[in-house]
């Protein structure tokens, strides 16, 4: 009874405790600005709206009835602001757009983007490059299969676009040691060709001056604002997320398992636990680059098999819904979604301004590997090399005891019943003990003409042992030879 | 074809052999609940209750049904291993019912233990490929190691030595299906 009992509960357990498996959506972070001490004077909200009113379709090669092409029209826009902050561009006899060829993937047809490149240097010799990059292309209205996609790309990624442009602006008259590269990556939702072109364009020289690239993608408009590296752990993460704490500013990280998209852009070397690898940033990722992305999303809600930006609700990147009506709807109207996207990108825009004016931000990010921290220690290959060792370290040490204590172990017959007799498995040699008790004992066998039986048999009924002299003995297993 | 050398098996054990199969039936899911987690936003596309379920269920049935096989063939092999320590009428002093609930009791706790492991990957930033890679190796050496040790301390330690001779090879078919 007491082990029915024992079962019932431990059943219980379980249960209680597979039922608490189940990752429920925590409560929506407050964006309260009075709250964190985010950098005063970032209006996200309003760089945004302008952004996506006046270039809802900036899909690259995407040209319009009037043979006007509206991403173009959209990067000369983020070139104009970058512009007037001050900023110089090495392309500014093309207003500041690095032209670039690709195949467009959808339609199989050679295109033309663009991405907005501008810079600000530094005055210290020999400096090194951090490159702050934001897409700014989206997919609007486009037929994949029998259905349209796309929307105005509100929030994938005008928000980013705002961030980006409202770090540079408040960057201008900060002093640094290292140079900034601002990067409007254009033809990213067709396969990260901007970002791609930007890379393989530079010398070795100036790929290697690059010590860090932070990704703005989708950077207000979900419940969170999740910023994070190339693994769930890195130095150069940790040293922005340790800004961010200081300042309160509410930035999350992220849970470090597999996300949906993520297992199916999972490199086959390393299983990668966050979205960057959808991004820019897995450009920079893949040529060594310490990268760190920031992200509004709610990666806690389970509750169906794809992303939400915010629990409860359907996805909205990708589809038509992603336009600023839509957007302002979700977030309960347009006066409580300025408040949002302005505080969102705030929180994320300064946690990347405090860590950047940080005195040892250099140092941490030139020594910082892309995987430098603990999920270092957790790619694939090591892993599997680590846990292949303990498990053959053991087989050995089993194989070695096997051969050491075997000389010094009994070894016994295995028995099996057949029809010719118990039978050892191993030798072939037949037992009969148990089958036929007369013949498992030693027997005495005496010939027919044997005037002493009579004796032998009186003598055997009282428990003596006749002195014979016409016998012999034989084992039982050569029984089977007299017959 | 009989072998003589298994002791009989006491019907009394029958109910606990089921609950305790039940209950490591539930253990093999909360260990894989974070797989089934990963499988189910990965490839569910029948949202809600019914995907989720199936998700578990795959991710706890298939290593359910790799246990079964791996006890019955380990015990097959380590009965039938000459060396294994037997009484005087040549019968294994370890009886199979025995023998298959000291190894799912173990094999239980190794896996509340790789769940509950699965809640600290999930909570801090330690890598998924731990728990995927690492934690199953290192939860099935526990279960070989805490068997023979429970064998031993069951059939004395005089029988030690023929002990861990004749679980050799049951050792390497736990290590090669226990999942």
């Amino acid at each position: 009874m007491k082990k029915i009992i024992l079962c019932v509960v431990s059943m219980m357990i379980m249960v209680a405790m597979l039922v608490g498996c189940t990752t429920q959506p925590k409560d929506v972070v407050n964006y309260d600005p009075s709250t964190s001490k985010v950098v005063a004077g970032i209006q996200g909200y309003d760089t945004y709206k302008e952004f996506v009113t006046n270039y809802p379709a900036r899909t690259s090669g995407y040209i319009d009835s009037f043979n006007k092409d509206k991403s173009k029209e959209a990067a000369l826009w983020i070139s104009s602001q970058l512009s007037s902050y001050g900023y110089s561009s090495a392309f500014s006899e093309q207003s500041g757009l690095q032209q670039f060829p690709y195949t467009n993937p959808i339609t199989a047809k050679s295109e033309t983007a663009y991405n907005v490149v501008y810079t600000k240097d530094s005055t210290t010799p020999n400096a090194k490059t951090v490159v702050i990059g934001a897409h700014y292309d989206n997919v609007a209205n486009i037929m994949a299969g029998s259905s349209m996609i796309g929307g105005e790309g509100a929030y994938n990624n005008a928000t980013g676009i705002a961030g980006l442009l409202e770090l540079a602006r408040i960057l201008v008259d900060v002093e640094l040691d290292y140079n900034v590269e601002f990067v409007a990556f254009g033809a990213e939702e067709s396969g990260s060709f901007g970002s791609k072109y930007y890379i393989n364009v530079l010398d070795k020289a100036s790929r290697d001056d690059i010590m860090l690239m932070v990704n703005f993608d989708r950077l207000a408009g979900g419940d969170y604002v999740y910023m994070y590296s190339s693994e769930a752990k890195t130095d150069h993460n940790d040293y922005f997320y340790s800004k961010a704490e200081e300042n309160s500013l509410n930035i999350q990280t992220l849970p470090s398992y597999l996300r949906p998209y993520m297992l199916s852009y999972a490199d086959s070397n390393l299983i990668y636990t966050n979205e960057a690898m959808m991004s820019d940033s897995n450009v920079f990722l893949n040529n060594n680059i310490n990268i760190v992305n920031i992200i509004s999303m709610n990666f806690s809600d389970n509750s169906t098999a794809t992303i939400k930006e915010k629990a409860g609700l359907g996805n909205i990147s990708y589809t038509q819904n992603d336009t600023f009506e839509n957007m302002n709807v979700r977030l309960g109207g347009e006066i409580k979604a300025k408040s949002i996207i302005d505080a969102q990108i705030a929180n994320a825009v300064s946690a990347v301004y405090y860590s950047m004016i940080g005195v040892d931000f250099a140092d941490v990010m030139i020594k910082s590997e892309p995987n430098g921290g603990l999920d270092a220690m957790m790619d694939n290959k090591l892993i599997n090399i680590i846990s292949y060792s303990i498990l053959a370290g053991f087989i050995l040490i089993l194989v070695i005891l096997y051969f050491a204590l075997r000389e010094c172990v009994k070894s016994h017959p295995v028995l099996v019943d057949t029809p010719f007799g118990r039978v050892d498995r191993r030798t072939g040699k037949v037992y009969t003990s148990n089958v036929s008790p007369t013949i498992s004992k030693k027997i005495d066998v005496f010939g027919e003409d044997a005037s002493d039986t009579d004796d032998v048999i009186e003598s055997a009924d009282s428990g003596e042992t006749p002195l014979l002299e016409n016998k012999k003995t034989v084992d039982e297993n050569d029984i089977f030879g007299e017959f | 074809m009989k072998k003589v050398i298994l002791a009989d098996n006491n019907k009394n054990n029958k109910p606990i052999l089921y609950a305790m199969r039940f209950l490591l039936f539930l253990t093999f899911i909360f260990k894989g609940w974070l797989l089934a987690d990963m499988q189910y936003m990965a490839t569910g596309n029948i949202a809600g209750v019914l995907s989720s379920t199936v998700s578990y269920l795959i991710v706890g049935m298939v290593p359910f049904l790799l246990f079964l096989f791996a006890s019955y063939l380990s015990y097959s092999t380590f009965s039938s291993s000459k060396y294994a320590p037997v009484n005087q009428e040549l019968r294994v002093l370890v009886n199979k019912d025995t023998y298959y609930i000291n190894l799912m009791i173990i094999t239980c706790v190794s896996n509340i233990i790789a769940g509950a492991l699965n809640f600290v990957a999930y909570f801090y930033s330690i890598s998924i490929t731990l728990v995927i890679i690492l934690v199953p190796i290192i939860m099935s050496l526990f279960t070989v190691v805490t068997m023979m040790s429970t064998l031993i301390a069951m059939t004395g330690k005089k029988n030690a030595k023929s002990l861990i001779v004749s679980m050799c090879g049951p050792s390497f078919i736990l290590f090669a299906l226990l999942r």
